[in-house]
């Protein structure tokens, strides 16, 4: 299924939660943001919120910077 | 606050403008600045001196003076021995800037003598000066190769007309001798000079763009002199001379301020000649130096003042409002 | 506290807020905040690196305040996005508002933040607007209910000097926040200058990544800052607004009733 993640497509093999397309990406859900199709998807709904054909999904974090 | 221009400096027409304040309002304003640039330059110091009478032996005719010379009074100088003792009841008031004042006689009081008084007292006090007759260039650079740094002379008023009348004989009389003393004194190398009018005789507005204008040339001329000014009022005195004009409160506070606008850095001296409460209350408006613990007769002669005396003070008693309630630092030695 | 800034009923002491870019490593960035005690900087928001796990956050102080920026937004609408952004990530809800829509100087886009103030106070940020000095932009921020305003001190690459001084010193003595001088600071007296004129604080990033040794480059600036600080409290005479009027009128006398 096709994603669009961070602006790049992604194949996924089926649906799953953004947690465990985190995990999946040895990518720690604490201290990312997701956006969902432009929506802010909260930490405590990653585990509860699939990810579906043709989302786009911007995964983002608090990096240095001036 | 209005903002200082500072371009005004030094700028006569604008010294004309200034002394002509007449709203409240701006003048309060123009003092605000005045002590802005006064606490700026000087600090919040005052510097204390005291005269030091050393003859009222006198050839003038100074129709407004005490010790003019048709005035009948006990004529006498202080030996060496009373310049000494007299300037040490001085010292030990803790006074170190003496003035020394002699009335314009070439056989009692002659730059001799003015010498001798300088040696024996520069031992005692860091600055010494002198108010006494104009001298030529050779016997201004004589005294101050003995320790002489100040002088104070003033011209009383700068109209030749008026100066005529209330200078009816003597060497004072003699107009531009008088005005020219300035460059003498600053081309002997002194290191300041005091110049001044006398109010009352002329319409101060007059004398004090004169004043101002005398200045201006002066600064200009000689950079590394140190200029101040006085504006002594006329007072009754043994000359029962009275005031042609009148000049108020008012008219000295804003001869103050504009003097204050109009050089930075000039030196302002008030005497007391002006009364306690007064004093007190124009400190803060520019003045720079104030005399102190005063008496204008010449040793224990009492009443036969060159003029009378309002503030009567003690430097102790002075030091003390200064400190505590004006909170000014007294300075008694300007420069070691 | 008595002298502690105080923004958003957050107190701090140490007035230099470092920015985290730039630095040649995380390690180096994180000593220098660590040995430096700033407690305010900025971070960005980016799309993660799936290579790269780092957190920099977690290598911080526990402490500090963290102050997310909206770089890269042109337009209010972007930096309203990035700000929420950045509040989930869960660090707090301030936001250093930054909208830059010019590539030659790098000025920020002060009708854009402008814009996006209004609408991130009502969404309760904590807004701290970069703009280029403008005493109408800022009256118009502090009305949008900002925590504070962040004029650029000098535009990016110019020489050294504050050459928005005068601009700064107005908005200083005209606006009832915090005056966060930010942008332009090139070397410690710069910073000393600002917090002269009675900047609440300076955030200087550049300067102090960039140089040889940033933790020291960094010390260096605290001290400039609380020497302009101090100066500033102590009343610089020189500054003309710093002197304190006499209490009571000086012509009063004059005219009093007997």
């Amino acid at each position: 299924m096709e994603l669009n993640v961070n602006g790049e497509l992604v194949m996924l093999p089926k649906e799953m939660s953004i947690k465990e397309f985190l995990v999946q990406k040895n990518v720690y859900s604490e201290y990312v943001v997701v956006e969902l199709n432009g929506e802010i998807i909260s930490k405590q709904k990653h585990a509860s919120t699939l990810l579906r054909k043709n989302d786009t999904i911007e995964i983002l974090k608090l990096v240095c910077g001036g | 606050m209005k903002n200082l221009e500072t371009n005004k400096f030094y700028n006569l027409d604008h010294f004309k403008k200034l002394i002509s304040v007449e709203d409240r309002a701006e003048l309060e304003n123009n003092a605000q600045l005045a002590h802005y640039l006064t606490v700026l330059n000087f600090g919040k110091t005052l510097t204390l001196y005291t005269p030091l009478y050393l003859s009222n032996y006198c050839t003038n005719g100074c129709l407004y003076c005490g010790f003019n010379k048709i005035i009948s009074l006990k004529r006498q100088k202080l030996s060496k021995k009373e310049i000494k003792e007299e300037g040490l009841k001085i010292y030990q008031k803790g006074i170190r800037n003496i003035l020394l004042v002699s009335g314009e006689d070439d056989i009692n009081s002659d730059v001799e003598y003015f010498n001798t008084a300088i040696l024996t007292l520069k031992k005692m006090f860091s600055s010494v000066a002198i108010e006494v007759k104009a001298m030529s260039l050779n016997e201004y650079k004589a005294l101050k190769k003995n320790g002489l740094d100040c002088v104070t002379i003033y011209q009383e008023t700068y109209s030749r007309e008026i100066y005529k009348k209330v200078h009816p004989f003597g060497a004072k009389a003699d107009y531009d001798f008088r005005y020219t003393s300035a460059e003498r004194i600053c081309e002997a190398g002194i290191r300041s000079l005091n110049l001044g009018i006398l109010l009352g005789l002329n319409k101060w507005e007059n004398d004090a763009v004169n004043l101002a204008e005398h200045l201006l040339y002066l600064s200009g001329k000689y950079p590394d002199t140190e200029f101040s000014v006085s504006f002594p009022r006329i007072r009754k005195n043994n000359a029962n001379f009275n005031s042609l004009y009148d000049v108020s409160d008012i008219d000295l506070v804003k001869i103050i301020i504009s003097f204050r606008l109009f050089m930075p850095k000039l030196g302002i001296a008030i005497s007391t000649r002006e009364n306690e409460d007064f004093r007190n209350s124009i400190i803060p408006l520019g003045v720079t130096k104030m005399s102190i613990g005063s008496k204008t007769h010449v040793g224990k002669d009492e009443g036969h003042e060159q003029f009378s005396i309002s503030d009567k003070r003690d430097v102790d008693v002075f030091r003390s409002y200064l400190q505590d309630k004006a909170g000014y630092n007294p300075v008694f030695q300007a420069w070691n | 506290m008595n002298g502690d800034l105080s923004i958003a009923g957050f107190n701090f002491k140490n007035r230099l807020f470092l920015g985290t870019g730039k630095f040649s490593s995380n390690s180096i960035m994180k000593k220098t905040v660590e040995e430096s005690l700033c407690e305010v900087v900025t971070v960005a928001v980016r799309r993660i690196d799936f290579s790269n796990n780092e957190n920099i956050v977690s290598d911080l102080p526990e402490k500090i305040k963290l102050l997310p920026n909206t770089s890269g937004a042109r337009n209010a609408e972007e930096a309203i996005r990035i700000a929420k952004l950045a509040r989930a990530a869960g660090y707090g809800d301030w936001i250093k508002l930054e909208v830059i829509n010019d590539s030659k100087y790098l000025f920020p886009d002060n009708y854009q933040t402008i814009k996006a103030a209004e609408v991130l106070v009502k969404l309760g940020f904590v807004v701290l607007p970069y703009i280029n000095p403008d005493l109408t932009v800022s009256r118009a921020i502090m009305n949008a209910g900002a925590s504070a305003i962040m004029p650029l001190g000098a535009p990016i690459g110019s020489n050294r000097g504050l050459k928005m001084k005068e601009l700064i010193k107005i908005i200083i003595n005209e606006i009832k926040l915090p005056i966060i001088v930010d942008a332009g600071i090139g070397c410690p007296s710069d910073a000393c200058e600002a917090m002269e004129i009675g900047a609440a604080a300076c955030l200087v990033d550049t300067a102090i990544a960039t140089s040889n040794d940033p933790v020291k480059m960094a010390k260096a600036f605290v001290n400039a800052v609380n020497a302009g600080r101090e100066a500033y409290l102590a009343g610089i005479p020189s500054q003309e607004i710093n002197f304190a009027r006499p209490s009571s009128p000086l012509t009063g006398f004059l005219y009093a009733q007997n």
